[in-house]
C-alpha cells in the first residue's frame, strides 16, 4: 500500500511533464488565418513593395506546416501566429507605400493645376 | 523494491522537473521584449495615438502579455513569442498611422486640385462672358447696319423696278437683295451659335465664331460700299449700270457678276439647250433657252480681268474670252 502511495505522484508528475510539452491539437485555424493574411498581402503587392516581411511570413508559414508534420503543434501555433503578424505588417507597409505614392502624385497634380489657374487669372 | 528505493525515485523525478523549469525560464527580459518595448515607444511617439489608436491598443495589449509572461516566469520561448507579436503590432500601428497620414494628404491634394481646376474654369468662363458681351454688342451694331442697308437697297430696287433701264440691272438688284437676306440669315445663325457658345467652353469654337463675324463684317462693309454705289447710280444712270466694285488690296473685285449672251453655230443658227459655264468650273452650268440665249450670275466676288466661258451644243463646242470690266457682261459664243 505504501509503495502505491509513492507511485501515484510519480506517475502524475510524469504525465504532467508530458502534457506540458505538447498536448495541443494541430493549429489548423491559425495556419488558415496566416495563409489568408499572406494572400491579402500578395493582393496588395507586398511581394514587390515589402518583400522582406512577405518572405518572412511565407517562411514562417512553411515552418508551421513542417512543425505540424513533425508533431510539434505548439511550435506550429507560434509560427503560424508569427507568420500572420509578418503578413499583416507586409500588407500594411504596402498600403502605406501605395498611399504615399498616390499622395505625392496628387500633390504634383494639384501644384500643376494651381499654376494653370494662376496663369489663367 | 523497498520504500527507500521509491523515495529516491520520487526525489529524482522532482529534481528533474525543477531543473527543467528553471532551465527554461530566465528572469532577465529577453532582447525581443526590449525591442518590442522600444517599437511600442516609437509608435506612441509617432502620430499613432491620433491616427491608429485601435492598432496601438492592440500593440499595448500584446506587450503587456509579454511582460506578464516574463513576470510569471513562463518559458523563454513563450516570452519571445509574445514579444515578437508585440513588436509586429507596434510596427503595424506606426505604419497604419503613416498610411492614414498619407491618405489624408492625398485627400487634401485632391481638394486643392479640384479647387484650382474650378478656379481656372471660372476664370475662363468669366473671360468668355466678357468676350461674348463684346460679340453681342458688335452683332447689334451689325444688325443695325444691315437693317439700314436693307432699307436703302429696297429703296434703290423700287426705283429701278418702277423705271427699269434694263432687265439685267433689275436682276442684279434682286440678287443684291437676296445676298442681303443671306447675310441676315447668317447673322441669325451666328446669334444662335453664340447663345449655345455661352455654354460651350471650347476656345476654338469662339475663335471660329469671331472669324465668321469678321468675315460678315467684311461682307457688310462690302455691301455698304455697294449700296453707296447704287445711291449715286441715279446720277450716272445715263452711262448704264453703276459699277459695284470694291478695292481689295491691289485687286479690284466685282461682285454679283452677271454673264449673258447667245450660243450659235458657225452658220448663225441659234443653239437651244447648249450647256454654258465658266471654263474649268461648275459656275454657270446653265442651258440656253429656245432662242439660244443664256445668262448666269457668279455669286462670289471676281477679280477684274479675263474669264473664259465655254459652251457645248451637242458635239459642237466653243469658248470665248471676256474682260470683267463691269458686273454685267455680254458674250456670244460660236460653237463648231
Amino acid at each position: 500500500m505504501k509503495n502505491r502511495l509513492f507511485l501515484f505522484p510519480a506517475i502524475l508528475s510524469i504525465l504532467l511533464f508530458i502534457g506540458s510539452c505538447g498536448g495541443i491539437k494541430p493549429p489548423l485555424n491559425e495556419i488558415t488565418n496566416a495563409k489568408l493574411a499572406i494572400e491579402k498581402a500578395k493582393a496588395l503587392e507586398a511581394e514587390k513593395l515589402s518583400p522582406l516581411y512577405f518572405l518572412m511570413a511565407k517562411e514562417k508559414l512553411q515552418g508551421a506546416k513542417n512543425a505540424i508534420k513533425e508533431g510539434e503543434n505548439e511550435m506550429a501555433l507560434e509560427l503560424a501566429q508569427k507568420a500572420k503578424a509578418d503578413a499583416e505588417l507586409a500588407a500594411v507597409l504596402s498600403q502605406k507605400k501605395i498611399a504615399e505614392e498616390n499622395a505625392l502624385n496628387a500633390i504634383e497634380k494639384a501644384k500643376g493645376a494651381e499654376e494653370k489657374e494662376k496663369k489663367v487669372k | 523494491m523497498n520504500i527507500k528505493t521509491f523515495k529516491v525515485i520520487f526525489i529524482l523525478i522532482f529534481l528533474m522537473l525543477t531543473i527543467n523549469m528553471y532551465g527554461c525560464v530566465s528572469y532577465l527580459p529577453p532582447p525581443e521584449l526590449v525591442k518590442a518595448e522600444s517599437a511600442f515607444s516609437n509608435a506612441q511617439a509617432s502620430k499613432a495615438k491620433e491616427y491608429a489608436p485601435a492598432e496601438l491598443y492592440e500593440a499595448e495589449k500584446s506587450l503587456e502579455k509579454a511582460k506578464e509572461s516574463l513576470k510569471n516566469k513562463e518559458k523563454m520561448s513563450k516570452i519571445q513569442f509574445y514579444s515578437y507579436l508585440a513588436l509586429r503590432k507596434a510596427e503595424i500601428a506606426k505604419t497604419v498611422a503613416e498610411k492614414r497620414i498619407a491618405e489624408e494628404s492625398l485627400k487634401n491634394a485632391m481638394k486643392r486640385k479640384r479647387k484650382a481646376v474650378l478656379g481656372e474654369k471660372e476664370a475662363k468662363i468669366e473671360k468668355k462672358d466678357i468676350e461674348i458681351e463684346g460679340f453681342k454688342e458688335r452683332l447689334g451694331d451689325l444688325r443695325e447696319d444691315a437693317a439700314l442697308m436693307k432699307g436703302a437697297l429696297l429703296n434703290a430696287a423700287g426705283k429701278v423696278i418702277i423705271n427699269p433701264s434694263s432687265t439685267n440691272e433689275r436682276l442684279a438688284l434682286l440678287q443684291d437683295e437676296l445676298a442681303q437676306k443671306r447675310v441676315y440669315a447668317e447673322i441669325a445663325r451666328l446669334e444662335g451659335e453664340l447663345r449655345s457658345g455661352i455654354k460651350m467652353e471650347k476656345e476654338m469654337e469662339f475663335r471660329n465664331l469671331r472669324k465668321k463675324i469678321l468675315d460678315l463684317e467684311e461682307q457688310i462693309e462690302y455691301l455698304k460700299n455697294k449700296n453707296d454705289g447704287i445711291g449715286t447710280s441715279d446720277q450716272r444712270r445715263s452711262g448704264g449700270r453703276a459699277r459695284l466694285t470694291i478695292k481689295d488690296g491691289e485687286k479690284t473685285l466685282i461682285n454679283n457678276l452677271v454673264i449673258s449672251g447667245i450660243v450659235k453655230d458657225t452658220e448663225g443658227n441659234r443653239c437651244q439647250g447648249a450647256l454654258v459655264n465658266l471654263k474649268g468650273t461648275y459656275t454657270g452650268a446653265v442651258n440656253t433657252d429656245s432662242n439660244g440665249a443664256y445668262f448666269f450670275s457668279v455669286d462670289e466676288p471676281v477679280s477684274q480681268g479675263i474669264l473664259y466661258i465655254s459652251a457645248r451644243c451637242g458635239e459642237k463646242t466653243g469658248s470665248i474670252k471676256i474682260f470683267t470690266t463691269s458686273n454685267s457682261i455680254k458674250g456670244d459664243i460660236i460653237v463648231n
